[in-house]
């Protein structure tokens, strides 16, 4: 069952066109690699998605088209976004993050604030024991489980990471990629779009790929094929 | 792969609006330095002349140093005050001749923007803005306090009084004309992409080596000096000065009307919203209370109708900005 | 100089800071969230005594008046956002700058069409009395102030720390995007802050018409005051607006001892002066 589908997206930075005729297909129950080199377009990938960048096309999430709606509406319909950098509020303690993140949600996934929380915090435990701390104290890793949980506070179907590998040592990565398996397989979420520039990393955990470079999808493949294929190396390379 | 046709047409164009603007600017410019000397000329025509050469003035440094710098002074009304006073004191305390005096003014105005400028300089954006408006303010009231210049009561510059309106009308019209040349050379100069550079983005420039610091001290010695003649000319012109009057905020009000109004860093702008500015003061001695309200309620509407200034506007809609970056 | 003397004006100083606070948070709170420097915010003030003034005829006890008077100057502010600043805070400092001075003007004027240029007062006979703390003589009404103030700034406090609402306004400041990411509306934050900012103008009319003279061009001074006040003490932060209030009410005061008023403003302003230069961010402020 096809949770997102986009199809012809064109995405544009005031007049300037940053994406052409991207079309791609996340299924239910499926971790969806995005990998290109950088500038190919990927944040705008899902900065369109999430409804934060002006775009033509169509993007249908669970039979809805939200090509036309705001974030909030997109968030609420269960599609959250973990932006590139992180992007957290510094000057708010982890917990309270976690709560603004909730300010447009209905009310019945605020009811839900507890569990929520409660499910978070079993999946990065460092969290709950930063709990009342500035999230401008944390490391590198710490801020970024925080901003995966930040977005897992909507409770979304579909989870958007943006470069969550950006920054962080590799053994950070590891252990954050442990995380996101746990996550997959807790069905908390029901898909997860991966954007990542270093390949190896996206494809350790998803099942399928695509690749963008310079603002077009270039290939995609089923995980294992991509791994053997050596045009998908030179495309990536932009060899060809 | 350049089409020479395509080339030449546009050469073409440049030149036939070029040279009839030339024409137009240097029979205009004439007649504004004959003027008063035709017979029978309105004594409000030259009045009105002088205040908006003095406010354009105004309005194109502080434009030029806010757009192009980065640096919005709030506070150039410090220069204004001191050019005045400096020159009314040396002339009637000391017996200087005036135009001595002005020079030492707009020396001495320099010299302290110079000073000012480095504990200034490390502020950024509305920090500096408001270091600047603070400077002003301090040296409004230390004036209005100090008896040696009749602090409360004011200072007359008796000497200039009863001058024709000439002693003002030229001088604040060669100002002008030196600053609109000054600033167009300076923009497209080595000293000037690196002040844009600076505005643009200061820490970037300085990663390519821009010396920031004095650039930037630079520019606000530029805005003192100018101001300061600003300040001259002014004091001449009202003869009485007062510290309320020459460190007024109003001046920066005016330089922001003017600017903002006509268009932000461009020579025409700064002279269309002085115009207006000007005309809009005369409406104010007219009918006081009502006409300010007017004239707030106009900054008001214009800015919300030409977010980029009326030059701006006229010149996107003739698609001139090539023709006339300034 | 005696040493009760330092003590009660230091004492007057404290409480001038706890009113210069009152005073000062409309402006330290648009600024801190919406980033918007408001040149017209004394004459919002002086707006608010002038509708407390017009009000007193009806209520015999202006206190009654605050909640009418506080809804017409929260209905001016945020018709006033709505419809005009809020096209200005993507333009930039300058626009607001010029935009919010020429508010100014028309305020200023306004007033003086419809109230002309007399000074002003709200007269409240029984709060015009000292009070006398061991041997130091202070005003019943600055007192009074300092209270409101006070009482202001633990409301403030709750409402930034506790609220949902509050903490998203403490957040958006720090990274527009994020919040837009996470779905919030930016321009409707704003709005709300505009709100609050009035309510707290509302409020602060009251008690500045209570204390002092006014008349249509009073404003500018209190803009200047308040401008100092959040420079001391921090943008956008609550408590270094009460801390930066007080600090700038004991300079004002012991400066009163010496100099004539003109040069107690001086100095005063020249003290703020030197903390922008030592520490822009004031006391409590964002790092710059």
């Amino acid at each position: 069952m096809t949770l997102l589908l986009v199809e012809k997206l064109n995405a544009f930075y005031g007049d300037l066109q940053v994406l052409y005729n991207i079309s791609m297909e996340i299924d239910n129950r499926e971790v969806v690699a995005l990998v290109g080199p950088n500038g190919a377009g990927k944040t705008t990938l899902c900065c369109s998605i999430i409804g934060t960048v002006k775009r033509r096309g169509r993007i249908v999430f669970e039979n809805t088209p939200i090509d036309h709606m705001t974030p909030d509406e997109v968030i609420r319909r269960g599609i959250a976004l973990v932006p590139e950098g992180r992007r957290l509020f510094g000057n708010l303690t982890v917990l309270e993050n976690l709560e603004v993140a909730t300010y447009t949600l209905p009310k019945e996934v605020k009811k839900k604030i507890n569990d929520t929380l409660d499910f978070v915090f079993t999946l990065f435990p460092r969290l709950k024991e930063r709990k009342n701390q500035l999230a401008k104290t944390l490391s590198g890793g710490e801020g970024q489980m925080l901003a995966i949980a930040r977005a897992l506070m909507a409770r979304p179907k579909l989870l958007l990471l943006d470069e969550p590998s950006l920054g962080l040592a590799p053994k950070v990565v590891q252990q954050l990629y442990d995380a996101l398996r746990e996550l997959f397989n807790s069905t908390f979420v029901k898909s997860i779009l991966l954007v990542e520039q270093y390949v190896n990393y996206a494809l350790s955990l998803a099942h399928k790929a695509y690749l963008l470079v310079d603002g077009q999808i270039k290939a995609s493949c089923k995980v294992d094929e991509c791994l053997k294929s050596e045009n998908f190396k030179k495309l990536y390379l932009g060899l060809t | 792969m350049v089409n020479k046709k395509q080339f030449s047409i546009a050469r073409i164009v440049k030149w036939r609006t070029r040279i009839p603007l030339l024409i137009l600017l240097s029979i205009s410019l004439v007649a504004v330095f004959l003027l008063p000397l035709a017979p029978n000329v309105s004594i409000f025509i030259l009045d009105f002349l002088t205040r908006l050469f003095i406010y354009t003035t105004l309005a194109l440094v502080w434009g030029y140093s806010a757009a192009f710098a980065g640096l919005v002074s709030l506070g150039n009304q410090a220069f204004i005050g001191i050019g005045g006073y400096v020159t009314a004191v040396l002339v009637e305390k000391f017996g200087y001749p005036l135009m001595l005096s002005g020079l030492i003014a707009v020396l001495i105005s320099g010299l302290l923007a110079f000073a000012i400028a480095f504990p200034l300089l490390q502020l950024r954006g509305i920090y500096f803005s408001i270091g600047t408006l603070l400077v002003a303010e301090i040296l409004r009231l230390v004036f209005l306090s100090w008896e040696y210049v009749g602090g409360g009561r004011g200072f007359a510059f008796r000497s200039v009084y009863g001058q024709p309106i000439t002693y003002t009308y030229y001088p604040s019209l060669v100002i002008l004309i030196v600053v609109a040349i000054v600033l167009y050379k300076l923009y497209y100069s080595k000293l000037g992409y690196g002040l844009r550079s600076v505005g643009d983005d200061e820490d970037a420039a300085r990663g390519v080596g821009v010396n920031v610091a004095l650039i930037k001290a630079f520019t606000f010695t530029l805005t003192g000096i100018i101001c300061g003649c600003l300040g001259v000319v002014n004091a001449i012109y009202v003869v009485y000065l007062h510290p309320n009057g020459v460190f007024s905020i109003s001046w920066t009000v005016a330089a922001l009307f003017a600017a903002i109004i006509g268009g932000i860093g461009t020579i025409a702008g700064s002279l269309i919203g002085g115009a207006i500015y000007t005309a809009s003061i005369y409406f104010l001695a007219a009918l006081p209370g009502y006409s300010l309200l007017v004239q707030g309620a106009i900054v008001a509407i214009l800015m919300l109708i030409f977010p980029e200034g009326i030059w701006r506007f006229i010149r996107r809609m003739l698609r001139l900005q090539r023709l006339y970056p300034l | 100089m005696e040493p009760a003397i330092f003590i009660n004006t230091v004492a007057n100083g404290v409480l001038l800071g706890g009113f210069l606070a009152l005073m000062a948070w409309s402006m330290s709170v648009l600024l801190g969230v919406a980033k918007v420097l408001n040149l017209a915010h004394g004459d919002f003030i002086v707006l608010a005594a002038y509708l407390y003034f017009a009000l007193l005829p009806y209520v015999k006890n202006p206190f009654l008046a605050l909640p009418v008077a506080t809804a017409i100057i929260v209905a001016i502010g945020f018709i006033y956002y709505r419809f005009s600043l809020h096209k200005l805070i993507p333009r930039g400092l300058n626009d607001i700058a010029l935009f919010t001075f020429a508010t100014s003007i028309i305020i200023q004027n306004a007033l003086l069409v419809a109230f002309t240029a007399d000074q002003r007062m709200i007269r409240v006979p029984e709060l015009y009395r000292p009070v006398l703390v061991g041997n130091i003589a202070l005003g019943l009404r600055y007192i009074l102030n300092f209270a409101i103030a006070l009482i202001l700034f633990i409301v403030l406090y709750l409402f930034y720390k506790r609220t949902l609402v509050g903490k998203v306004m403490r957040g958006v400041p720090y990274d527009n995007i994020a919040a837009q990411i996470l779905g919030i509306d930016v321009k409707k934050i704003y709005g709300y802050v505009m709100i609050i900012a009035m309510l707290i103008t509302g409020v602060a009319g009251l008690f500045f018409g209570i204390t002092f003279l006014f008349n249509p061009s009073a404003g500018t001074l209190y803009t200047l005051l308040s401008l100092a006040v959040v420079v001391m003490g921090g943008m956008g932060s609550l408590r270094g607006t009460f801390i930066g209030g007080i600090i700038i009410g004991i300079v004002y005061t012991i400066a009163g001892l010496f100099l004539p008023v003109a040069l107690q403003f001086a100095v005063t302003y020249l003290v703020t002066l030197i903390m922008l230069i030592i520490r822009p961010q004031g006391l409590f402020g964002e790092k710059v």
